[in-house]
This record gives C-alpha cells, structure tokens and sequence, in this order.
C-alpha cells in the first residue's frame, strides 16, 4: 500500500512534483559545476601560470659566481661546472615526479654566424635547448613549452643544421627564414658547419640577441657531449606555508616525511638535489610565490563562491520542497482522520521528497558536470587534464540534495501532521 | 474606515505570515547572494590585480650610464600610484678575488617592488650589506665585507642573506648612498610597477616613452600578457557562476510564489466572483509580489554586502565596502525573478475557473 | 413593492420579455480526455423578477454547471442564454466580470468569507469590486441580516450561521437585481437553516428575485416554483401558467 501511494502521488502530481523536482535539479547543477570548477581551478590556473615560467631552476653546485646584469653576461664564459643531461632521467624517479609538468635544460655557447652573402655576427651568444622533447606520459616539453610567452616565426630547429635567431639578429642581419648559413665556434680549427635559419624569435627580451640549436648540436659544437648548464623546471606546487620553510635536516624524522611528502617548492627542489648529484636546485621565488598568492586566491573565491552557490541551492530545495508539502496538507488531512499515524504519514512523504532528491539529483549530477566541463573549456583554453565527470562528486551531490530536500520539508510536514486533521480538511486552516 | 488594494494586500500578508515570511526570505537570499556577487565581481578586477603586484615590477627602464635624475624623471613619468625602484651596477672583487656583482638600491623601495625576496633581514645602517646567497659562497669574511671597485676598497657589514632563485642571488646588495659614494657611480635601470592591468600598463608606457626619450622603456611582456588573460577568465567564471546562482534562486522564487497563489485560488475566485476583474487580481498579485521583491531587496543588500566584505576579508584580506551602485541592479534583477516567477502563477489566475473551485473542487 | 408575490403576469405579455433570466436552447458541454460530457442539455426556461425559484436534482444533474451560467461564471457552448435583457454571448471577460458585480448577490454554501477580513470589511470587498466604498451602507447591510454587532469580528469568530449572514449580507450590499444561492443551509445546523430560511424569506418579501439550489425539500417547499434536472434535461417547469404561490 505504501508502494501504491508513492507510485501513485507520482503518477498523480507530475506538475507539482516537476516544479520541485526542478528545484533540485537546478541546485545540484549548480552546486556540481561549482565544486566540479573549484576542484580543478588549481590545475587550470597552474597551467596558465605557466605563462611566468618555471618555478624551480637547477645548477651545478659547483658553477662559478655569474656576473651578470640585465640578462647580460659580463664575465665571459670559462669552462665553469656542468650538469649532466642523461641525470634529467632521474627526475622521473623522485616522489613528486608527476607534478613536474616541463623540463628545459640548456647549454650556453658563443658562436660566430656567417650570413652567406652577407655579414659576419662574431662572439654571439648560441643556446643549445630542448625542443619538443618527450616526457612521460606522451606529453612533450622543452624551451617552448617553458617559456609560453615566445613568438616563433618559421620553426624551431628539429636536428643538427638548423638554427632559430632573435629578432634583434634578425633585424640587425637582414636575415630572413629559411636562410643558409654558416656556424663556428670562434677560434676553433674544426671550420664552419653548414645550417639553415629556420626561424626567427620574438622574446621581447635579451633572449632576441641569441641563436638557438637543439641542445645535441650546442654539445657537438662545443665538444662537451651529455653536459648542460642550467635546468628550468615547472611544477605543481603547494603554496608554501609556515611548516615550507622549515629546512628538513632540523626536523624530527617524522616531521621530515611530512615535508618531504608535501608538494612544496621547496620539498620538490631537494628531492631534485638529492636525484642529481652535483645539482643546485631553488625555488625562483618570484614565480613560486607569486603563483602561491594567486592560486590560493582564486580557488578560495571559486570554494566561497560554491558555499554561496551551495546556499542558494538549499534556500530554493528547501523552499519548493515546503510548498510541495504545504499544498498537500489536505491529503494529510485526510490520512490523519483515516487513522494513519503520524510517523507513516511522515515516512511516505520523506520517501517521496528523498527518491525526487535521488533521481533530481543524480541528473543534476551529470548537468552539473557538463556544464563545468564546458564552461572551463570555454573559459581556459587547452587540454584539460581531469574527466568531465568526476565521480567523487556524485556521492557528496547526491548526498546534499536529499539532506537539503530532508531538512527543508520538515518544518512543513512536522507543521501539517500538527494541525488538526478536521481544521485541514474543513479548509479554514 | 477605508478598503483600498493597499489595506488588502497588508491583511493578506499578515494573515499567511509564515508563507509571507518564506516568500521575503527567498527574496532576501535572491538579493543578498546578487549583492555579494555583484559587490565581489565589481572589485575582483582591482583584488587580482593587487595579487599579482607580487611578481615584481611591469615596465624595466633602461638607460645609459650617468644619466641624471633617472630616478626622479621616471617616478615623475609613472605617476603618482607607481611604485619605482632604481638600481645602480658595478662589477667588484671580493676578497677571494672572484669577480661579482655590485647593485646599490633604495631598499624600502626594492622591498615594496620585489616582495617575494626573502632576506635574512633588511640593512639599515650604513655600510651594511645584502648578501646573495650563491655571493655568500665566494667571500670569505661576511662581517667586514671587503670588496674592491676600480682599485677602491670599501668595507660592509653583511646585515644577511638573499633568497630569490634568480640572478639576485649571485649579487651583493648595498644602499645607493653608499654606492654613489665609492663607485661615483648613478642608477642605469629602473623597475617600475604599475597598479592596474593591461590598459594601464600601456597608457605608462606611452607617457614614459613620451617623456624620457632615449632611454629603453619596455614591458614585462610575460607578466602584462599572462596577468590580463587570468584576470579575464576569471571574470568570466565569476560571472558564469552568478547566472548559474541567480538561476537557481530564481527558481526558489518561483516554487514560493506559485505555492502562494495556489494556496489562494479560492481567495481569487471569490473576488472573481464579487466582480473583481482580471487587471485588479493581477495588481493585487503584482503589487504583492513587488513589495516582498522590495523588502527582500532592502534586507538583501545588508546581508549581501556584509558576506561579500567577509569573503573578501578571508579571501584577499582587504574589505570590500557595500556599494549602492549595485542596488538598482540588484532591485531590477529581484524584480525580474519575481515578475517571472509571478508570471506563472498569473497565468494560472487568468484561466481560474471559479465556479469549480467555489463549489469546493 | 410587497406582495408582488401573488399576482400573475399578464396575458398580453410574453414571459420573455419580463424575464430576469431566460434560457433558450442553452447547452453547455465539457471535453476533455478525449470524450465530451454534456452536463445541460437544451434547457429553455425562465425566471420573472421577483420570483423565488428552487433548482433541484440529484448529484450530477447539472445544478452546478446551471448555476455557474446563472452567476454568470461560466458561458454556455450552445444556445443563449440573457440576464436582465443581455445576451452574455456578446460580452468580454472584463465585462462579464462587470456585470457580474452589478446582477448577480452570491450566497455560498461555504461562505467563502476571506479569512483574513472582518465581517464588515468582507462586506466592503463587495463595494470595493463594484464602485466604492462607503462602510455606512455595508454596516446597514450587516444590519439587515442582524449581525450589526459583530461587524468587526473575523470570520474564524463566527459561528457558521452568522458567517452565512455575512455572507447574504454581502450579497445585497450591491443591490443586485438576482440572489443566487447554492445551497444556502447546506453546512448549517436546524436552528441556523432556519434563520437563514427566514432572513430569505423576507427578502423575497420585499421583492429579491431569488435562485436557489437546494437538496432539502423543507428550503425548496419555500419557493414559489421548482426546477428539477435530471441528467442534464429540465424536465419540470411549469411556464406558461400563472406562478403559483407555494407558501401556505
């Protein structure tokens, strides 16, 4: 009979039970979109960040003092320390490796450029770099990816023989893309090597003043196989905090495996020391901090803005949840002076409301997350890393909906099933 | 005594107070939430642009060695809200010989531009130095600090290190008074950072390329560019976020208001009965709804202005005061969800059947 | 203009045309759920001013929907039906809900007072949907029906009687050529039935045209004349003949 009476108020009351079924729907799409967008706000605004480039930098331990201002390098290069490129391997080995996102090493050496058939640009500085260079997961990372802010013209040098220069080079040289050309180490015996310019560089920095190689031809050129000077790298970080700062070799050993376990700029940097031997690596704070504060932020506005969205959501279920209660009071009325107690009266309409709130609620679910799905793909451009739907959502939306719906109809139905049934049925209740 | 629509409308609501009460506190959440949100996205732009003072300065000026009053000149230029700071280089010898990098700044505004720099502590006193971290490990003495411009030796007191993971860390820091004193020389870049996004950045560009010809005005282009796209996307957001809400209050609305003009079908129907006609049953259902839209309005926009200061307080720990400009936005945006949540049951008064629902259904 | 009761119309005049209601060939049928139900079926009949009628017919008859067309809440789907000489046929919703207020005094079964209005002042709606306001006539009305002394009281502190002469209270404050009650005694104990029995009474006594629905066969023994319907068809209306008084 029970059964019979929830089918049938179903069946009955579709209008009534839309306008409610409506309200659930409508707050749980929101409520999901929001949570959907304030979960994954962090990684969205991490990649566009990316934009200030990386946020770690390795050196070797052992480098000499750089002197340099403005970008520029006053003291020439000698020797100095180098890093090993085959160590970057071991990157992939440390606890936080999938949080590194981008890695670009690099080799500076001084190169003289001959234009055929036109000038000769002595002394230049020459960068030998990643380009488009795998990382796990099928992703690929290098210079480019490293420093968003670039503008090529033409494109970026694939192998041996082929050459990026500045724009201020460019300019300078009258050199246009594709351009032969001819590349030496200045003062070396081993003569000029024969490459193509096959692009041209907008930086709108000292970088314009440079020519870029694949790091393998820097090496060649520079008779220093497998060594690099300097490693960008760009990670997903925790915004540091008190416990950050801390230095690990002060802490209790189980306070050193929270710090080490944290996803800190700092912790990241000194798993990175200990993989490569002979690195340096430190936090750009900069970057890092700056990203920290803006990260923090955002997702703060966006969670804040999910309570308000939350709230709302509670106000309109609980609301169309009373109404559908309070137009019904006749039929408690009704079952009351039939005898039916109080708790079954209760009981058929919590049954009812919690079964709308479920299936309103599971819809909202996959509204909710559509539209946060198209909304941050509308609003950030590129690949988004998660799933449209996150199924840890479902259980917690679910959840919500059939507690407001609870919670919201009870004052009415508690209201009703007080009145005296023969007031609600003569109508001047 | 008089019976006018007013004198009705103020029996009717007092009489059904609990669904009057329900119906102005759906109105109040519509108008408070609109209110926070509105508040928020009015002063969002402001906020994440303040955040994003901490990546250091928007436009470097670069200028030839021994250009007077640069310093000056270019504060002039930026504008009264720009912050400026001026930096003179000179490459000394520390006293293992190694060759380093010698800046001598103002370091209040070094501090106040560059606030990601973590130092030990700030000098002060004079002959008190700012020691990079990577410079730190080519002196051998820190606390007479030895170092050698050009055959002149001068002695600092290291007041501590300086973390940044940039080029600053293979630097000695000093103040520009003492800088100018042993080097003779004059400050050759200046960082400015100016408050604001993209449009601002450029109109300080042009009035600096306009008044300092000569000299090498350039933005940070990554900093400009990046800034402005994630200020926009998260407006963009903000106001996604604002429809989705207002919708769904909207929707509260509708439930409240259609319950209440079912529960007075009857009420309705009588007047219909009595002669009243369609228009003054509309008025009467109307006006209603436009003075709880407008009571929840009022209440609305206090609750709403505290929340969105509170929000603002712990979010981006600056207050957000109420704005009054919202207000009619918020009035009109009340009113529209209550005009089409009144629609609805309106619709349903038009086509009423009194005779039916005399007889008691 | 008492003892109009009594006399027969003259000869010479068609019942037509000094009739307050006439109906000629008035149908009115509901569709819906594909089937179409005809709840009047070519009722032609009319009621003189002045005259006290009783419709009568068990449940389903088509009492209700004749009333409704009566009280000018519902139209016919055939036929035309005119009250006092104007064919509801031509007219506008606006106007028809116009003309409701000047013709028709409802007196309702439940009362239908709003709940939330003193006795009085329900009284003063009545004026307030027709004209204005003048609180004087409306407590001259409460008056009438002898509830003077408890115009300030809700109707939730009345008892169901005393509601029930509010609510006739509110159905003259117009002066409303017709009085259409739906069974006025209804929802009333003996001792009410028969105060509202009387109060009508007297107003067919000083010349109300009164149209009542009613189960009872005491309140219909009061009027002058009966209409029973039975599934849809008027089948007893004596037209044509002198109106007979039924009072003894």
């Amino acid at each position: 009979m029970f059964l019979r009476l929830l089918y049938e108020s179903f069946a009955r009351q579709r209008r009534r039970k839309l306008l409610a079924g409506l309200a659930i729907l409508l707050g749980t799409t929101a409520v999901t979109a929001m949570l959907a967008l304030a979960t994954t706000i962090g990684d969205r605004i991490h990649q566009e960040l990316a934009v200030y480039g990386a946020n770690i930098v390795v050196t070797p331990k052992a480098d000499q003092l750089a002197v340099k201002i403005g970008g520029v390098d006053i003291k020439p290069a000698t020797g100095g320390a180098y890093l090993k490129e085959s160590d970057l391997a071991k990157l992939k080995t440390i606890f936080w490796a999938n949080n590194i996102t981008g890695i670009s090493p690099e080799l500076p050496i001084k190169v003289d450029l001959s234009i055929y058939g036109g000038a000769t640009a002595n002394d230049l500085l020459g960068i030998g770099l990643w380009f488009d260079h795998p990382l796990t997961g099928g992703t690929m990372t290098g210079a480019p990816q490293l420093h968003p802010w670039w503008k090529i013209e033409g494109s970026w040098p694939k192998g041996p023989g082929q050459l990026v220069v500045g724009r201020a080079l460019a300019t300078k040289y009258n050199i246009h893309v594709p351009m032969r050309a001819g590349l030496a180490i200045p003062g070396a015996q081993n003569g000029i090597d024969d490459v193509v310019i096959y692009g041209i560089l907008d930086s709108g920095d000292d970088s314009e003043n440079k020519v870029f190689m694949t790091l393998n031809t820097a090496q060649n050129l520079n008779g220093t196989p497998d060594a690099i000077s300097r490693v960008d790298i760009s990670a997903q970080t925790k915004p540091e905090d008190a416990f950050a700062r801390q230095d690990p070799d002060t802490l209790t050993p189980a306070k050193r495996e929270i710090w080490y376990c944290r996803p800190y700029a700092n912790s990241i940097a000194y798993q990175i020391r200990e993989a490569i031997p002979g690195a340096d690596a430190q936090q750009v704070r900069k970057v890092e901090q700056s990203e920290g504060t803006v990260l923090e932020r955002i997702s703060g506005l966006m969670w804040l803005i999910s309570a308000a969205a939350l709230l709302a959501a509670g106000f309109a279920v609980s609301a169309a949840m009373a109404t559908a209660v309070l137009e019904r009071r006749g039929e408690i009325g009704l079952m009351r002076s039939l005898g039916a107690s109080r708790t079954a009266i209760a009981l058929l309409f919590y049954a009812e409301n919690g079964l709308l709130a479920i299936v309103a609620g599971a819809i909202g679910y996959l509204a909710g997350s559509a539209l946060a799905y198209t909304l941050g793909a509308h609003i950030f451009s590129g690949v988004s890393t998660t799933h449209a739907l996150n199924p840890v959502l479902l259980p917690i939306v679910v959840a919500l909906a059939l507690i407001v719906a609870i919670a919201g109809s009870t004052p009415s139905i508690r209201a009703a099933l007080k009145q005296d049934p023969s007031a609600i049925l003569r109508g001047d209740a | 005594m008089k019976l006018t629509l007013g004198s009705i409308i103020r029996r009717s609501l007092i009489h059904r107070r609990s669904r009057s009460l329900s119906a102005l506190t759906a109105m109040t959440v519509s108008a408070g939430v609109a209110t926070a949100l509105l508040t928020l996205y009015a002063s969002l732009d402001t906020k994440l642009h303040k955040e994003f003072r901490s990546f250091g300065a928007n436009i470097v000026v670069t200028a030839p060695a021994n250009t007077p009053n640069l310093a000056e000149q270019v504060k002039k230029a930026a504008g009264p809200e720009a912050l400026t700071a001026p930096f003179a280089y000179a490459v000394a010898t520390t006293d293992r010989g190694t060759p380093v990098v010698v800046a001598g700044v103002d370091f209040p505004a070094v501090r106040a531009i560059d606030s990601t720099w973590q130092a030990d502590a700030w000098p002060t006193a004079p002959n008190a130095a700012l020691v990079g971290q990577k410079a730190a490990n080519f002196i051998a003495d820190e606390r007479t600090l030895a170092l050698t411009f050009a055959g002149q030796k001068q002695t600092f007191a290291s007041a501590g290190h300086l973390r940044t993971g940039g080029d600053e860390d293979s630097r000695i820091y000093i103040s520009q008074a003492d800088f100018a004193g042993w080097t003779h020389a004059s400050p050759t870049v200046v960082e400015v950072q100016i408050p604001g996004g993209a449009p601002q950045v450029e109109a300080a560009l042009g009035r600096l390329r306009a008044q300092l010809p000569g000299l090498e005005v350039e933005p940070v282009r990554q900093l400009v560019e990046g800034e402005s796209r994630i200020v926009d996307k998260t407006h963009a957001l903000m106001f996604g976020a604002v429809l989705l809400i207002a919708l769904t209050v909207g929707v509260s609305v509708l439930a409240t208001l259609s319950a209440s003009v079912l529960e007075r079908r009857r009420d309705f129907a009588l007047m219909k009965a009595l002669g009243g006609t369609q228009l003054q049953m509309m008025a009467l259902f109307l006006l209603e709804t436009v003075l709880l839209a407008s009571a929840g309005v009022a209440t609305g926009w206090l609750l709403g202005s505290a929340a969105a200061w509170a929000i603002s307080e712990t979010n981006f720990h600056t207050a957000t005061l109420p704005r009054p400009q919202v207000l009619p936005l918020v009035l009109l945006l009340n009113l529209a969800i209550a005009a089409m949540a009144a629609l609805l049951p309106a619709r349903a008064l038009s086509t009423l059947e009194p005779a039916s629902l005399l007889k008691g259904e | 203009m008492a003892e109009v009761v009594t006399t027969s119309l003259n000869e010479n005049q068609t019942r037509a045309e000094c009739a307050v209601i006439a109906l000629e060939h008035v149908s009115r049928e509901y569709t819906g759920r594909g089937a179409s139900v005809r709840a009047l079926d070519d009722a032609t009949f009319s009621i003189v001013a002045g005259e006290w009628v009783a419709i009568t017919g068990p449940s389903g008859s088509g009492k209700s929907t004749l009333v409704n067309m009566l009280g000018c809440l519902d139209r016919p789907t055939a036929g035309t039906l005119k009250i006092d000489g104007a064919d509801l046929a031509a007219m506008s919703p606006t106007e028809l809900d116009r003309f409701r207020a000047d013709k028709i005094g409802f007196i309702f079964q439940q009362f239908h007072l709003i709940p939330y209005l003193s006795a009085l002042e329900n009284v003063m709606l009545a004026q307030y949907f027709h004209s204005m306001t003048d609180e004087k006539e409306a407590r001259a009305s409460l008056e009438r029906v002898g509830m003077g002394h408890r115009a300030q009281h809700l109707p939730s502190e009345l008892s169901g009687g005393e509601q029930q002469r509010v609510c006739i209270a509110r159905a003259l404050i117009n002066n409303p050529p017709i009085l259409l009650a739906d069974e006025p005694t209804g929802n009333l104990d003996q001792a009410n039935q028969k105060i509202v029995a009387n109060l009508l009474k007297d107003l067919h006594q000083t010349g109300h045209t009164i149209v009542m629905v009613t189960h009872d066969p005491e309140m219909a023994a009061l009027a002058q004349r009966k209409i029973a319907l039975s599934h849809g068809k008027v089948f007893c209306h004596p037209i044509g003949g002198p109106v007979v008084s039924l009072r003894r």
